[in-house]
């Protein structure tokens, strides 16, 4: 058999994969890589940053359910990927890291360009690998691949010394349907399920929690079919945006922090609660004592390590959402669909919340603002936030035809994540309009991507609403810090439009409300990346809000 | 407060570096640790809101293979503390 170079062997092993895209930034550990990557099929994204090369490949994922790769070098080059893979695991996304490593003679001697990259990541990705032989590259491959993309995926890294990515093997490189040890497709109990939909058959007061499990799942379809033979009332995360039908009459909206009153509300007086794929995260819950306090609680998760972490269930089920929607819709095809019309009608009686666009402020307020750009968006449109208030303020207007269509940092809430997850999911739906909302400060951590925008042509629609502050900082030190505002002030911002124009971005500038129609019109018409830079009210709120540690019933309108 | 007592088979046995960092990460005191050819026992102090989390977080480490939680037993305020932990001084 002929040899193969370790370099090789990594392409034959993505391509065998099915990736055909990669992001990254080369480097000298890494440029044995980088020569063979010429030779193949592979696409490379070159950004400007290692972070937004693996935020760009968790964008890719999210947007596609692939694989998504990114490639940097040693040292420096890898650590820019650690808030990237933080990211990532912390929103389960299938992200392969492929680092340089110095030569391994070289390693801990602390060379030029080394870090030990491997001992840095270790409990924030899935897996991790130092190589040490090229010999072992196909084995670990497969296994990273598979394990990134299995289960509940999340980030793997494979650190490749220099010498192994020159050394040669003759092994190849087998994709992976098992693991020793490694329960990837945990099969649930039939006898959990019938508990689980016998306490729902009962239940007066109903409401299912979706997260972003299903969209990991693939069971979208599924979950929607199960809820309207169920006639539940679903509220979903922030990662489990879109799963629900948006026309779908008792969808209620997101919960938690920022969630709509009505969802809150159900949460608050159910009597079963049914949970599927998500963990319970604490901006979900408030103070966890005061969540479903009189509900009997059916969680479904592939991950059994999140069952019964922070709230206890009364009916666990491990195992596949996807699969358990199967059955349970197998359960469901005798029964008549329950009527609930009473606590349906209670619920949207209760209202979102949401207070209406003020309309007593001289500049643009960001809520009209952004209600208005999501209302040229098409139904296929993906939107990208990055994190802050435009965050919420977007996750509480937007309606996504999927989940796939809604990306942002939910877990880790990473400032800078939009820009660079956008480019990564218009690579991997090039058809597809892509509206990046960011606001001025997270804008700022990742800018350097306009130029990765510029190269590639990609047709982003960017909005940045600039406030002038570190928007939700300044909105807790106003609401829980008697106003006094700390390190919150960013009212000497470039001109973000003029920025663009360096980078030959066709860019805007809104300032008052009378031209927010036509400006808004020209930035989306146009045919390619185009950045609309809105200066917005400096001091609106996000709200409804439960403050931090409070219950979900004690929000603040 | 809880012992809590695991014996593990790990693939790797540099897997038990992460699992030494997750136990602290869950606010867990180690008292013990043995290991040798793929296998580990660990003691670890846990406090009890948490203790129900590290089995199942500690299973889910790719290279933990096998973890048996052997028996968790209670502990009252007054032997609450590491001075009158019997592992100690076999840390």
């Amino acid at each position: 058999m002929d040899k193969r170079t370790g370099s090789q062997v990594i392409i034959d092993a993505l391509q065998e994969a099915g990736v055909d895209l990669a992001f990254g930034y080369p480097g000298g550990a890494i440029m044995p890589l980088y020569d063979t990557l010429l030779d193949s099929s592979i696409r490379h994204i070159l950004t400007r940053h290692e972070q937004a090369a693996v935020h760009a490949a968790d964008g890719y994922s999210r947007a596609s359910d692939k694989l998504g790769v990114c490639i940097a070098t040693s040292g420096p080059g890898a650590t820019n990927l650690v808030t990237g893979i933080c990211t990532a695991s912390m929103d389960s996304s299938r992200v392969l890291c492929i680092t340089g490593q110095v030569n391994s003679k070289l390693i801990g001697t602390d060379g030029f360009q080394e870090a030990d990259i491997i001992g840095i990541t270790a409990v924030a990705t899935k897996q991790s690998y130092l190589l040490r032989t090229t010999d072992e590259l196909p084995r670990v491959l497969a296994e990273a691949i598979f394990i990134a993309s299995s289960g509940r995926p999340g980030p793997v890294i494979v650190d490749v010394p220099k010498d192994v990515l020159l050394g040669t093997t003759d092994r190849r490189c087998s994709p992976l349907t098992e693991l020793a040890g490694y329960e990837h497709a945990p099969k649930h109990h039939s006898g959990d399920l019938a508990r689980a939909h016998g306490l729902l058959s009962q239940a007066q007061r109903p409401v299912c929690v979706v997260g972003g499990g299903c969209r990991l799942a693939g069971a979208t379809d599924l979950f929607r079919r199960w809820v309207e033979k169920t006639n539940i009332p679903v509220t979903n995360t922030l990662m489990g945006m879109g799963a629900c039908d948006t026309s779908y009459p008792h969808q209620l909206g997101m919960l938690g922090m920022h969630g709509m009153r009505r969802a809150n509300r159900a949460v608050t007086e159910c009597d079963v609660l049914v949970a599927l794929g998500m963990r319970f995260d604490d901006r979900v819950t408030g103070m966890v004592s005061k969540f479903a306090p009189h509900a009997k609680v059916i969680h479904v998760d592939i991950d059994e390590a999140e069952i019964g972490k922070i709230v206890s269930v009364d009916v666990p089920i491990h195992g596949n959402l996807r699969e358990v929607m199967q059955a349970w819709l197998a359960l469901l095809d005798t029964d008549d669909t329950p009527c609930r019309q009473d606590w349906l009608d209670y619920l949207h009686g209760v209202g979102d919340g949401l207070r209406p666009d003020r309309d007593d402020a001289s500049g643009i307020v960001p809520t009209m603002l952004i209600g208005e750009v999501l209302k040229l968006a098409e139904p296929g449109t993906i939107v990208v936030t990055d994190v802050g208030q435009q965050q919420m303020w977007t996750a509480q207007r937007v309606k996504p035809a999927r989940p796939e269509n809604f990306i942002t940092s939910g877990g880790a809430g990473t400032m800078g994540f939009g820009l660079p997850s956008a480019i990564g999911a218009q690579c991997a739906r090039p058809d597809e309009r892509v509206l990046v909302i960011a606001g001025d400060g997270g804008f700022q951590m990742t800018m350097a991507e306009l130029a990765t925008v510029r190269r590639e042509n990609l047709p982003l629609k960017i909005l940045i609403v600039d406030n002038k502050y570190l928007g939700m900082v300044r909105q807790w030190q106003e609401l829980f810090c008697d106003r006094r505002y700390s390190a919150v002030d960013l009212s000497d911002n470039p001109d973000f439009a003029a920025l663009a124009r360096v980078y030959k971005i066709d860019a805007f500038t809104l300032e008052n409300v009378d031209a927010m129609a036509d400006t808004l019109q020209a930035w989306w018409q146009c045919d390619g990346p185009a950045l609309l830079h809105c200066i917005s009210e400096p001091e609106d709120n996000v709200y409804p809000m439960v403050p931090a540690g409070a219950g979900l019933s004690d929000m603040l309108e | 407060m809880k012992i809590l007592t695991f014996a593990m088979v790990l693939r790797r046995m540099t897997a038990l570096t992460k699992v030494l960092l997750h136990c602290e990460r869950l606010r867990g005191k180690v008292t013990f640790v043995s290991a040798a050819d793929g296998r580990a026992n660990i003691v670890v102090w846990a406090p009890n809101h948490a203790a129900h989390r590290f089995a199942p977080q500690l299973r889910r480490i790719m290279d933990v293979l096998e973890l048996t939680e052997l028996h968790a037993v209670g502990v009252t305020e007054s032997e609450n503390s590491q001075e009158n932990c019997p592992m100690r001084h076999t840390a």
